[in-house]
């Protein structure tokens, strides 16, 4: 299993696009961003997102011949640049445990 | 003559011209509103429409927002095309003459736009202004109100000038003064009074029967590093008292820089769910007083981070409180006043990145909140990634930052 990490964006290399499976973005996906900072995780190039939605929603990200490019930008953005080969890759936000539900939470800058 | 390349002379110049246009882009204190409208007058002329002499002022981007959809709906005019035009021919004309009059290489012009360009809207655009768009809404109600507007009344050239067109204006210059540039007859003296405009005032907008434009910032604070930043109060202030607060680029609420340290308890750690906050308030505290609060002990240590125990405060329903601390892969920017990574910090690093920490860069540390099922720190990393510990492996990370 192969991974690239960006901050809190992880992408998994998967053997193939599972079934079920909707296109809904290309050449720029937002894979995450903080709507207070303003930070986003930004893939670029030949990319195609899509979303298996089974009532949790699961993205994957399809990179293309020529291989695409995992971006950090936005004010304060620090991240290095990745390149992300082409195949397909799904799409894992970082969580973290809120205290007080009890339950985990999404990572949100 | 056409070169084939910069020189040395050319190339040692590229970031003394940044420096330069990084100045001009970001100035404090008063308009100079004469020369203000004398400029925009200008661009009328030049895109060949008729100077309306309806200029309004306002304190703030954020009265210059709020204002835009109204103005929109005023200024409702049968449609223009010579707007566009008037920004085509300025950027697209100019990039393309400085593409095959100075250098012979598109490369090399993009070599000069990478270096100086670059260098400029990093620090002036991305640092400074976008915050402040993004704080007033500027980039929404102008881009999609007023362009909607602008689609459905057939108002024009709704363009949200600012200083951020000093990215591409410190190239354009750097094509002519450095390397010769000519343009077509005209094309300088337009570029002239965009930029006249742009220098004179602040943000501004314009239609076919007003401009809006606001006051400079009364004042801008960056770090070393560049970004905005004021550790207890507005890093860019506006007349009206309207500004951001931001910590080291990171644009946060008024609270967060505003509290008295002994107000800030693990409490309201535990409670901010935005993880940018969190961190800038555990900066604030510092780490030592940080796990002093929390009461945090050590629960274990490892390549991949240290994961640390507290008792839960009233209200938690959690049993325990847990957190990994962990480091970014990333270095801060050039100027960073963190503290040097440890022995024990530069060793988890180098096992993440195969590298230790490049000299004299810093790099931030921070806590992520995590379930008590992990027992080891690696495993809450794994958990917070949603992996299974054992495939958490930097080993098989083939990219990280």
């Amino acid at each position: 299993m192969t991974i690239i990490r960006q901050g809190d964006v992880t992408l998994i290399r998967a053997a193939a696009l599972p079934g079920g499976t909707t296109e809904r973005a290309r050449s720029e996906v937002t894979l995450a961003e903080g709507e207070s900072t303003g930070t986003a995780h930004v893939a670029s190039g030949p990319v195609v997102e899509h979303v298996h939605d089974d009532g949790l929603e699961v993205r994957f990200l399809e990179v293309l011949a020529g291989g695409g490019l995992l971006t950090h930008t936005g004010p304060g953005a620090h991240h290095d640049t990745l390149d992300v080969p082409p195949g397909i890759w799904e799409v894992r936000v970082a969580r973290e445990q809120d205290f007080y539900e009890g339950a985990p939470r999404l990572v949100a800058d | 003559m056409l070169m084939d390349a910069l020189s040395p002379a050319q190339q040692a110049r590229t970031a003394a011209w940044a420096e330069e246009w990084i100045a001009r882009g970001g100035p404090t204190g008063q308009a100079d509103w004469a020369r203000f409208e004398e400029a925009a007058r200008r661009c009328y002329e030049l895109a060949g429409l008729r100077w309306h002499g309806n200029v309004v002022r306002y304190d703030s981007p954020l009265a210059l927002a709020k204002a835009a959809p109204a103005v929109g709906h005023y200024a409702d005019v049968p449609g223009l095309t010579r707007h566009e035009r008037f920004w085509t021919d300025v950027w697209q004309r100019a990039f393309g003459a400085a593409s095959f009059g100075v250098w012979q290489s598109h490369d090399i012009t993009a070599e000069v736009r990478r270096l100086v360009s670059e260098a400029v809207r990093r620090q002036v655009r991305d640092e400074v202004w976008r915050p402040v768009h993004e704080r007033t809404g500027l980039a929404d109600v102008v881009y999609h109100q007023l362009i909607d507007l602008e689609r459905r009344s057939r108002v024009k050239w709704a363009h949200p000038a600012s200083r951020t067109w000093v990215a591409d204006a410190a190239s354009l210059s750097f094509f002519r003064d450095v390397g010769g540039l000519e343009l077509p007859a005209g094309m300088w003296e337009r570029l002239e009074a965009l930029a006249a405009a742009c220098t004179s005032a602040c943000m501004w907008w314009s239609t076919r029967r007003v401009v809006g434009v606001c006051d400079p910032p009364v004042a801008i604070h960056r770090d070393d590093a560049g970004r905005l930043h004021h550790a207890e109060d507005r890093a860019i202030e506006w007349p009206d008292g309207w500004g951001i607060y931001s910590w080291h680029g990171t644009t946060v609420d008024r609270w967060v820089l505003a509290r008295p340290l002994e107000r800030i308890s693990a409490g309201t750690l535990a409670i901010e769910p935005r993880v940018e906050f969190r961190r800038v308030l555990s900066e604030r505290l510092g780490r030592e007083r940080l796990l002093w609060i929390m009461g945090a002990a050590e629960l274990h240590s490892d390549d991949y981070g240290v994961l640390w125990d507290a008792r839960r405060l009233p209200g938690m329903t959690v049993d325990r409180c847990r957190w990994v601390e962990v480091v970014d892969a990333s270095p801060e920017p050039i100027g960073s006043d963190l503290p040097p990574l440890d022995a024990a910090w530069a060793q988890r690093l180098r096992a993440m990145t195969g590298a230790g920490p490049l000299p004299g860069r810093r790099y931030r540390r921070y806590l992520i909140p995590v379930s008590t099922e992990p027992r080891t720190a690696r495993a809450a990393v794994a958990w917070s990634n949603r992996m299974p510990e054992d495939e958490w492996d930097f080993g098989r990370m083939q990219g990280i930052s």
